[in-house]
């Protein structure tokens, strides 16, 4: 599929993932979709199922022929109430069950981060025991980017061999605002990192809409540095000049802040820059990581804890999200592979 | 990658500003004994072999105190470490507790008995860390020689299982010599033992296998007690350890009771704990099997907030002390607060004026009381009702009120100081010549601030909070405007018999939503609460005291409020609801009481 699009001029290939670009997802759609990663069907098909619209749209762009033995569908608690909720839920759930041999709902919490955790480890490990799974493919877009991090974590360890393809989808815009109020800072399971007594503490925020959460992740943690990046370039161009307005909100008058760039776009780009950004940094502090922009770049961010864990990474839980207008439409489609751990 | 400036060192930012604030753990030790004024802070207090809770605000002073304590500032107080170590009675090891540094969420997956295990162990590494930490960076280079650092790592590493550090050592042995870099050996067996006890969090939360723990595991009595008293011996200083941890609200229960634990055991000969933290982020006095600590008997406390409320002069004093070293450290030319910070001169006429006034009117009423209290009871109502009745602005120039409209934080005289200065800097040709800052230009800088904490601050506290408890916001706003509301108006009624209120009680049982109210009014020092004595008998009532910066937006005086007034539950379930009719019936009660002969307004209380 991805080859065809590319003959036809329909994607661009980034630094390392694949942009398939806006007005083309009807085309996937009708050309046949995505295939699954190899000849067979993919082990594992991982969807959360969330408020916003673009929640189904990466499975609507599965092709016919795209089958996977299992089907996990998360979603969070603490939105279950909201009718468009249950609507994408059941919506996915039918579009799962037309592609995958066996289909498992999850709940979590956003509010509970063991319940968030277990529900995903307990689904994990089910499906592991039937067998070693070679192909993963993940859709991004709407889980929590705590549940996110976790459920990588999760499939990582535990799946060691298996290719990983990451789905994520560009909204056409976001709403004015993402998220208000605060509930937690904490680290996230799984990723502990490692704090020494005689070095002082840097924390590098991956900053995207919403400069509230990165104040409050910035005060609960007093570090002695702050790397504040911003998404350059973004999913879509349009989305870079919020992310310099929002970044120019966010100022500390008590800390140390160097501000810098980083691919909002690729997974892969993100994780390099990341790694050239610690090379010299990280053997005289302690890291602590806030990915809180893309999914794509949450994944760069879980990829250089996954090579570095003495680096903690930290989330900050919102007050409420905006449920009514987070995001509008769906543009366009990233598609990028992850290569297995071992 | 842009890079921002290289941050500035704290001497050529007071030299610039001399109210800037800066955390206390970046500065230097030189910094903090030139900016701490140990009068009024009871630092005595605080240096007595006992644990210590230290309770205050945020930007209360805590961590300075702790920071001061420690030996290379010590050392800079006395003279030398030499002398130091022989006037004062302890070593003081600075421990901050971090977000996410002690209180991991992986803990919160390990079921209890393992998790008290883990991180009683987490935090006496930290503590050991930290002890070890501070030997190279808090001592000059020769006072602990080769030889006693050896003897002080091996006498650390013999209290561990052998067998629970083996891989650690291992590990450590292979970048560093043991004998030659003692100390270096042990900062990184530290490290490597976190490392193992990290890979065990991560695995035992990822993994699909149960994981063992095979790192070592410590406990207060098997190892950290006989780790100080080895350190104490070795050192041949002899001196407790005062191992001082910073914000203790941070940490989690468990973690709360463990130090609970080990303040239980009352081995001040050896350590002691002194323990900052908001007081009401410290949730828990219980100890691991169930006990209390309580106080005298387990622990001495020290209310930093206090000082204000306990005595309005001594905390003056020490506002001009602070004030006064920062000025010397400062390239101003004027080093006295007073010229830095004028009153408004015709407003100080004014109000002599008024004085005068008002002793003659003590004499036409046939005396009632003392002259002074008659004077001090109505000068200040009648300069109010005066400003208001010409429409003039009411000054809160001045070091004195800026001092009162701090309400016992020093940080919140500090804060409008600095942007008043900022800003005036960018009014003037010369910067340095700047002799005082105009009360004009204060009253402005003062307003607005005062201004912010009534109208933006509750948005701001709302992105502290999820949102199902945004309408105690709500509710606390509108009690606070009440409150204001109904205080001007008694303040500015020539009529009134007690004018200057400021403050309020609480009659009869508080229900839970408006105390959930009174509670976060707390939290956000919005109120300060004080007790008294019930006239009743039988105990102590509770007691709130508005906060002086808002003072000025309600156009209230800020030099004192003995006075209070006493509200029922309903009445204050008004005032989070309905700020007129409170003030309505409020004002329409007190004529009623006052008409019966009643004495409706209560007056001091202790």
């Amino acid at each position: 599929m991805l080859k065809k699009l590319k003959e036809k001029g329909l994607i661009s290939t980034l630094k390392k993932g694949i942009k398939v670009t806006e007005k083309r997802l009807d085309f996937i759609k009708t050309e046949g979709g995505l295939s699954p990663i190899g000849k067979t069907s993919d082990d594992l098909l991982f969807v959360c199922a969330s408020f916003e619209p673009r929640t189904t749209t990466a499975t609507e762009c599965l092709g016919k022929s795209y089958r996977a033995k299992n089907g996990l569908l998360y979603y969070n608690n603490s939105e279950a109430s909201s009718d468009i909720v249950k609507t994408n839920l059941e919506k996915l759930r039918r579009l799962l069950e037309l592609k995958c041999d066996r289909v498992r709902t999850i709940e979590g919490s956003v509010n509970d981060p063991v319940k968030q955790f277990k529900a995903i480890k307990d689904a994990v490990l089910d499906i592991r025991a039937s067998n070693s799974f070679r192909a993963i493919t993940i859709d991004s877009t709407t889980f929590n980017r705590e549940a996110l991090l976790v459920a990588m974590a999760l499939i990582r360890t535990n799946h060691s061999s298996a290719m990983t393809r990451v789905l994520y989808v560009s909204p056409f815009k976001h709403g004015d605002w993402l998220s208000r109020g605060f509930r937690e800072v904490r680290s996230i399971i799984g990723f502990p990192g490692i704090q020494r007594a005689d070095q002082p503490t840097m924390l590098i925020v991956l900053s995207g809409f919403e400069p509230d959460r990165v104040t409050k992740i910035v005060e609960e943690h007093g570090p002695d540095k702050v790397l504040l990046g911003f998404g350059n370039p973004p999913t879509q161009q349009s989305f870079l000049e919020r992310n310099i307005e929002e970044q120019r909100k966010i100022v500390f008058s008590k800390q140390d802040v160097e501000r810098f760039e980083f691919p909002a776009n690729s997974i892969k780009a993100c994780h390099d820059c990341l790694e050239s950004l610690l090379k010299d940094r990280l053997p005289s502090h302690n890291v602590i990581m806030a990915p809180m922009s893309t999914k794509l770049s949450t994944l760069g961010a879980f990829l250089t804890v996954e090579a570095h864990p003495e680096i903690q990474l930290t989330y900050c839980v919102p007050g409420e999200y905006n449920t009514q207008n987070y995001s509008q439409g769906a543009t366009s489609v990233f598609v990028e592979m992850i290569s297995p751990k071992t | 990658m842009s890079t921002g400036c290289p941050p500035k060192a704290f001497v050529s930012k007071i030299a610039l500003n001399p109210f800037i604030v800066e955390s206390p753990e970046k500065l230097q030790a030189k910094d903090l004994k030139d900016l701490f004024v140990e009068k009024y802070t009871q630092i005595e207090f605080l240096k007595e072999r006992k644990h210590t809770f230290l309770w205050g605000s945020r930007g209360s002073g805590k961590s300075m105190m702790l920071r001061y304590l420690e030996p290379q500032c010590q050392a800079l107080v006395h003279g030398s470490v030499e002398k130091f170590l022989e006037k004062e009675n302890f070593i003081a090891v600075y421990c901050p507790c971090k977000e996410g540094q002690i209180n991991k969420t992986d803990l919160r997956l390990l079921n209890e008995d393992a998790t008290s295990i883990i991180t009683e162990h987490i935090l006496i590494s930290y503590v050991v860390d930290q002890l070890i930490a501070c030997i190279p960076t808090q001592f000059p280079e020769p006072f602990f020689d080769a030889e006693t650092s050896l003897c002080l790592a091996e006498g650390i590493m013999k209290f561990f299982d052998r067998a629970s550090v083996v891989s650690s050592v291992e590990d450590v042995n292979q970048t560093t010599d043991f004998r030659k870099e003692p100390l270096v050996w042990l900062r990184e067996f530290f490290a490597a033992d976190s490392r193992k006890l990290a890979k065990f969090l991560r695995d035992s939360s990822l993994s699909g296998s149960h994981v063992k723990y095979e790192g070592a595991t410590t406990g207060y009595h098997d190892f950290l007690l006989p780790c100080l008293k080895n350190f104490q011996k070795i050192s041949k200083l002899n001196l407790p350890i005062y191992v001082m941890l910073d914000d203790a609200d941070r940490l989690s229960k468990i973690q709360q009771r463990i130090i609970n634990t080990w303040i239980a055991n009352r081995d001040q000969a050896t350590v002691c704990f002194k323990i900052s933290a908001q007081q009401n982020g410290y949730s828990t006095f219980l100890t691991r099997s169930g006990g209390l600590i309580e106080q005298p008997h387990d622990y001495s406390e020290i209310d930093v907030d206090e000082l204000y409320t306990s005595s309005k002069s001594d905390y003056e004093e020490k506002i001009r002390l602070i004030a006064q070293r920062r000025l010397e450290l400062s390239t101003l030319k004027t080093k006295n607060i007073l010229e830095v910070l004028p009153e408004n001169p015709v407003e100080h006429k004014l109000y002599e004026r008024i004085r005068d006034e008002t002793a003659s009117e003590w004499d036409q009423k046939n005396r009632p009381g003392r002259k002074e209290d008659y004077i001090t009871r109505y000068g200040k109502a009648r300069l109010f009702q005066y400003l208001k009745a010409h429409k003039t602005r009411k000054s809160y120039a001045g070091f004195h009120n800026l001092v009162h409209l701090s309400s016992g934080v020093v940080r919140d005289f500090l804060e409008p100081c600095y942007i008043m200065f900022d800003k005036y800097r960018t009014t003037v040709k010369d910067p340095s010549s700047i002799l005082s800052i105009p009360p004009g230009f204060q009253d402005d800088i003062i307003f607005k601030y005062s201004e912010e904490f009534l109208l933006d601050r509750p948005d701001r506290i709302k992105k502290d909070l999820p949102v199902e408890r945004w309408s105690l916001v709500d509710k606390l706003a509108t009690l606070i405007e009440s409150l204001g509301k109904l205080f001007y108006e008694r303040l500015h009624d020539p009529e009134a018999r007690e004018a200057r209120l400021f403050s309020f009680t609480v009659r009869g049982n508080t229900p839970a939503e408006i105390q959930e109210v009174l509670n976060l009014g707390l939290e956000y020092r919005y109120f300060q609460r004080r007790t008294y004595s019930s006239k009743e008998g039988g105990g102590r009532e509770k007691w709130y005291v508005l906060h002086r910066r808002l003072c000025p937006v309600f156009k209230l005086d800020p030099t004192g409020f003995e006075g209070r007034i006493s509200l029922t539950s309903d009445l204050l379930k008004i005032a989070c609801e309905n700020p007129a009719q409170f003030v309505r019936l409020r004002l329409k009660h007190a004529e009623e009481a006052e008409g019966k002969g009643l004495d409706f307004y209560l007056e001091k209380g202790d």
